[in-house]
This record gives C-alpha cells, sequence and structure tokens, in this order.
C-alpha cells in the first residue's frame, strides 16, 4: 500500500466513522424517546393502597436515557470520526439497551436489544468498538451479578463465572461481527489502492492533455501569425509600389535639385519647392512604415482606449489602396466625423477592416462592376461600421458557416479561413458584433460597437 | 484534556447513580404481614384441591405483570395446582378494575379463580401486603411456601419464589419464603404489617 492509498484509506474511514458518529446521535436520540414511550406503556404508575404516583422508570427514561443519549450526541457532533467518540458511543448504545431492558421488565424479547446494538455498533467496521461494547455488556452483568444478582439472571444466589456465560451468547455475535468488520476494512484497502491508481493515471491523462493544450494554443499563436503576414504579404506587392513611387520622385527630385543648384544663379524659390515636394514624400513613406510597423505588431496586450475611427480606417487604407488602384477597383470612402469615436484596440479593429477589405477586393476581382465601399452608421445605442462592395451578397448556404474557422471559399494557399473567425473573436471581445447585413442587396458586413460598453473594458 | 476528563467524570458519576437507584428500586422488596401457617379458618377462600396456590395483586400495580407471567408459566408447568388470583378492592380502586390489563391477563391463566377482595379482607387475613404475594399451601402440611415469584420488580424471567414452589410440589427440598417485589396493597390503608 502506497501513501496516497493509505491516505485514500484514513480519509474515507474517517468519512465513514463521522457519518456514523451522526447517525448513532440519532439513534441515540430515538431511542431515548422509545424508552420514555416504554416504560409509559408498561408501568405509567407505581401504586401504594389508594393513591398513586408516577413509575420511577418513567423518570429513569428521561433523566438516565437523557444523561446518556444526550451525552453521546454531544460527543458526536463536537468530535466526529474521534476514536474515542466512537467508544463513547459504544458505551453509549450498550447502557442504552440496558436501561430499555430494566424498562421493559427484562422480557426477553428486550434482550435483542443488545444484539441489535452490536449489529449497528458493527457499521463502524472497528473490531475494538465492538471489544468496548461487549466489555461494557460482560461489566453490566457481572457487577449486577454480584450486587443485584436477581436483576441480571433471576436468581439470588448466582456462581461467580454466571456472567460469562451470558457473555458468552455476546461473544458468538462479535466472532461474526468482528469477521465481517475485517473483510469490510480489507475491502476498503483494495478500493483504496484502487482509487489511488485511477488517480495517478488520470493525473498521467491531465499533464498529457496539459501538454498537448499548451501544443495547440502555440500551434494557433502560430496560426493567427501566419493569418495576419498573409495578410502582409498580399500587401506586398501594392506596398512597394507604394513606397517605390516616392522614392522615385525623391531621386528624380533630388536630381533635379542638384541640377538647379549648379545653375550660376540658381532659383531659390524652385529649390524651395522642390524641398518641400521632397519632405512632404518622404513624410508619406515614413507614414506607410509606422501604418506596417504598427499592423505587424500583436494588438491583443493593448488597453482599450477611445479611438477615432477615422484615424484607424486611414491607417488601413494606407496598406492596402494601392493594391485597389491596381486591381482597378474602386474604392468609396469618404472621411468620417472626426466626433466619431469607438472605445478599442485600434490595431486589432485595423486587422478586421484590412481582412474585410482584402476579402472584398478579391471577391470583386471578376466582376464586371469593382467598388467597395466604406460607411457607417451612428444612433445613441451602437456605432455600425459597414464594409459593402459590388458583389451580390453571400449565398445562403454557408452563411452559418462563414464565421467559423477553417472556412473558406480562396482557392488552395490563397487564404487559411481564419480571417473573419478571428474578426468575430476580437469583435466579442470589444463587447460587440461582426454580422453579414442579409437583406443589403449587395455583400455587406457589419461591425457593431455598442456605446454601453465604452469605459466597461478590461484594460 | 482536563475539560475532557472532568466531562467523562461527570457523565459517569450521573449515569452510575442512576443506574444505583434504578437498581436500588427494582430490588426492593416488599413488606409483609403475620402469615398463618395453617389454611386461616376466617377466609372466605375455598380449599378445593391438594394444593392451593393463591396470589395477591393490587389492580394498579404495573409490576404485578410480571408476577402473573410468571404464574402463567407455573402453572402452565405443574398441571396439578390451580390458582386463586385476589384482587384488591376499595370504593375508590373499583373503577381501576374495569377493563384492567391485569383482570384481563390473570383470566388467560389456566385454571385461575378471580376473586374480588373487599376492602382487602382476604389480604390482610393471609398477611398479603404487597402485590404479587404468593402462597402456596397444602391441605395437609399447611403453608409450603410464602413470597414472591419474580426476581425484582416487574422483572420477568427465573426466581427464587418460582423455583421453590416448583421443587416444593414435587416433594423435594426448596426453601420457603422469597422476598415480594410489587406495589404496596394496602399503603396508608393498613399500617400493621412488618416486614
Amino acid at each position: 500500500m502506497n501513501t496516497r492509498s493509505r491516505q485514500i484509506y484514513h480519509d474515507l474511514k474517517n468519512d465513514h466513522a463521522r457519518q456514523t458518529d451522526k447517525l448513532f446521535a440519532k439513534i441515540m436520540i430515538f431511542q431515548w424517546f422509545a424508552s420514555i414511550v416504554i416504560a409509559f406503556a408498561i408501568s405509567p404508575k407505581t401504586w401504594s393502597g389508594e393513591s398513586s404516583s408516577i413509575h420511577p422508570h418513567i423518570m429513569a427514561s428521561i433523566v438516565l436515557g437523557g444523561v446518556i443519549s444526550l451525552f453521546a450526541c454531544g460527543v458526536a457532533f463536537s468530535w466526529p470520526g474521534k476514536k474515542t467518540t466512537r467508544h463513547f458511543i459504544a458505551v453509549s448504545q450498550m447502557l442504552m439497551s440496558a436501561l430499555i431492558i430494566h424498562v421493559s421488565g427484562g422480557r426477553v424479547e428486550s434482550h435483542f436489544h443488545v444484539f441489535g446494538s452490536l449489529a449497528f455498533l458493527a457499521f463502524y467496521r472497528d473490531p475494538a468498538v465492538l471489544i468496548t461494547a461487549s466489555v461494557v455488556t460482560a461489566a453490566d452483568h457481572f457487577l449486577r451479578g454480584m450486587y443485584w444478582p436477581m436483576s441480571a439472571y433471576g436468581e439470588a444466589v448466582v456462581s461467580e463465572w454466571r456472567w460469562l456465560e451470558h457473555g458468552a451468547w455476546v461473544i458468538f455475535e462479535d466472532f461474526f461481527l468482528i469477521i465481517s468488520c475485517l473483510q469490510d476494512n480489507k475491502n476498503l484497502h483494495i478500493l483504496s489502492e484502487r482509487q489511488a491508481s485511477l488517480e495517478e493515471i488520470n493525473s498521467r491523462i491531465e499533464a498529457e492533455i496539459t501538454e498537448r493544450t499548451q501544443e495547440l494554443a502555440e500551434q494557433r499563436e502560430l496560426t493567427l501569425a501566419k493569418e495576419k503576414m498573409a495578410g502582409l504579404g498580399e500587401m506586398a506587392a501594392g506596398m512597394a509600389h507604394e513606397i517605390n513611387n516616392p522614392v522615385a520622385f525623391i531621386k528624380l527630385s533630388s536630381e533635379q535639385l542638384e541640377d538647379v543648384l549648379g545653375d550660376e544663379t540658381p532659383d531659390i524659390e524652385l529649390c524651395r519647392e522642390m524641398t518641400v515636394n521632397i519632405q512632404n514624400t518622404a513624410t508619406r513613406i515614413g507614414a506607410i512604415i509606422r501604418s506596417l510597423k504598427s499592423f505587424a505588431r500583436d494588438g491583443a496586450e493593448d488597453p482599450m482606449v477611445p479611438t477615432k475611427v477615422n484615424q484607424i480606417i486611414e491607417d488601413t487604407l494606407i496598406l492596402c489602396s494601392e493594391k485597389f488602384r491596381n486591381r482597378n477597383v474602386h474604392l468609396k470612402y469618404e472621411k468620417f466625423p472626426e466626433t466619431l469615436v469607438v472605445d478599442c484596440r485600434a490595431v486589432q479593429i485595423s486587422q478586421i477592416v484590412l481582412n474585410l477589405l482584402q476579402n472584398s477586393l478579391d471577391a470583386v476581382e471578376n466582376l464586371p462592376e469593382k467598388w467597395v465601399e466604406i460607411s457607417f452608421e451612428d444612433s445613441d445605442e451602437e456605432i455600425k461600421l459597414f464594409v459593402t462592395d459590388s458583389g451580390n451578397g453571400i449565398p445562403e448556404h454557408i452563411r452559418d458557416k462563414i464565421l467559423q474557422p477553417f472556412f473558406t471559399t480562396k482557392e488552395v494557399g490563397k487564404g487559411t479561413g481564419l480571417g473573419l473567425s478571428i474578426s468575430r473573436n476580437i469583435m466579442s471581445a470589444h463587447k460587440g458584433s461582426i454580422d453579414i447585413d442579409t437583406k443589403h442587396s449587395n455583400t455587406r458586413f457589419v461591425l457593431t460597437f455598442k456605446r454601453e460598453n465604452y469605459g466597461t473594458h478590461a484594460a | 484534556m482536563k475539560a475532557k476528563i472532568l466531562f467523562i467524570l461527570i457523565w459517569f458519576i450521573a449515569v452510575a447513580s442512576s443506574f444505583h437507584f434504578l437498581m436500588k428500586y427494582s430490588a426492593a422488596e416488599g413488606r409483609t404481614g403475620v402469615i398463618n401457617k395453617d389454611w386461616p379458618e376466617s377466609t372466605q377462600l375455598k380449599f378445593k384441591n391438594p394444593y392451593e396456590l393463591v396470589v395477591f395483586i393490587h389492580p394498579g400495580c404495573s409490576c404485578s405483570k410480571a408476577s402473573l407471567v410468571e404464574l402463567s408459566r407455573l402453572v402452565s408447568q405443574e398441571s396439578e395446582i390451580a390458582s386463586q388470583i385476589v384482587f384488591m378492592k376499595t370504593a375508590k380502586l373499583s373503577s381501576l378494575l374495569e377493563g384492567n390489563d391485569l383482570l384481563a391477563q390473570a383470566r388467560r391463566i389456566p385454571r385461575a379463580t378471580i376473586i374480588f377482595d373487599e376492602d382487602g379482607k382476604e389480604a390482610k387475613i393471609f398477611g398479603a401486603l404487597t402485590s404479587g404475594h404468593t402462597f402456596l399451601y397444602h391441605e395437609e402440611r399447611g403453608l409450603l411456601f410464602s413470597g414472591g415469584i419474580t426476581a425484582a420488580r416487574g422483572h420477568e424471567g427465573k426466581s427464587v419464589g418460582q423455583e421453590s414452589i416448583q421443587h416444593l410440589l414435587k416433594n423435594k427440598p426448596a426453601r420457603n419464603i422469597a422476598s415480594v417485589f410489587g406495589c404496596d396493597i394496602f399503603g396508608t390503608l393498613f399500617k400493621t404489617g412488618n416486614k
């Protein structure tokens, strides 16, 4: 038996002892009332000529029965599960037997209370408790045999070994009860060992599950990063063009500037103008790179802060407007009011918008009419951000699946199927939602931000 | 620890003293009057058989239930004897006799004659002052046994009195006196009896 199974065995024994203590507390109270009822039924009054008084058996049942039962109850509830408690209860139970036998007039049937008590005490599965109970019964017979032999044996003069004859019946019952207790304890040992073994297996399985979960989480992180990088990769071509043009412009302008400065009388005004153009172009390149850096960063740990929707849209468009131009897709966007603000993690919302724009771009690429529109709707309760394209809507049979992970209608290698699923998770974290507007004649995705949630997000 | 020892001590004293009181009460012998060695001449009871077993009962005495149980056992084992069960009756106690359990129990005993003893006249004649007092008379040898046939107050089971009667009926040597356990038949109504 190892340490754990010993611990389980000890706990089970202790629980069982506690339950049995409480059971005996109830039995004690029941017996107390029963002894009073028996005394009332058998000997309500004692008579002396024409006068009567309450029979002493009734008083004995109330007082003696109360002392035995209430003390036993008190011990059972004050120190449940303790070894001394069950021995005290065993002594009390056998004294209760003696009282009940006495008030019932020593009838043969009432002696079965002793045997019944021993059987109940065997619930403790502790042979020592049975021995204590038997010693009390033997001592009761021994002492009464010595001092009141008639009450114990119905004879005035009895052999000094007579108590053993009565005790033999108790020992006879004890023999079988003790065997039963030992067998129960053996079974409990086996049960404890099995439980310890099961716990060990469970613990191993749990460790394995934790390890696998960790691996899955890491895998998920990688997939998310991949999804994001895929988005960035898609933009790379457009970005190159976006940056190449201003770089070429700077190069050309600086060459021209050099030429002008080489003149005998350089046109200072022209030089200033060219310098301003170079500065503006460099600022634009800086903005593109800032947006790119911002997008590449993981914004999941950012705090929720009030952000202008305009800012989010414009930062996103810097990354993809060139691509729209290259594919001849008309991007309809009119600057939103400066007062339109949402409580959000800007990088994550930007990721959603970029993902929706990318999807729309892919969807309308081969349509005769190609446009994508970004618009909004503002009310007291919520702000809705719409990304609408010239498509004819999402087919009904895939509407339910479209927001699920790994679902994609794009050709293999072009999409991970995680974009909309991630978008949905992000909007949930913002206590908002992403939906398909099925009533609109074109394909329209709606991002909803609830105003009531502003300021309630965890930082 | 001290509190626990004190607790057990108080409990032990309370239980031991209560049991002591109970035992003392159960083993307290009842009083007896002047016993006649021969069948009393002044009695109205009839001597009909070679042996006459007379038992005096107080109708309210719950302890006498055990005496009647033992009497029933005795007459079942000894077919040659009949018994006369004498119930104390006074004006005040007569209401007790209506629907009385002891009376019903006595009527179920084989070969038993029930007699109502007005104001305990017969009890006084026989010297029976305690409920359950039993007398065994022989037509020639007179009084063979006087005493109780239970081991304690209201306690069923073997007793000296019961064993003595059985031996005496078989002409075996036996004690002819035993303690009587039961309620006082007269109480303050009759104070002349001695223990």
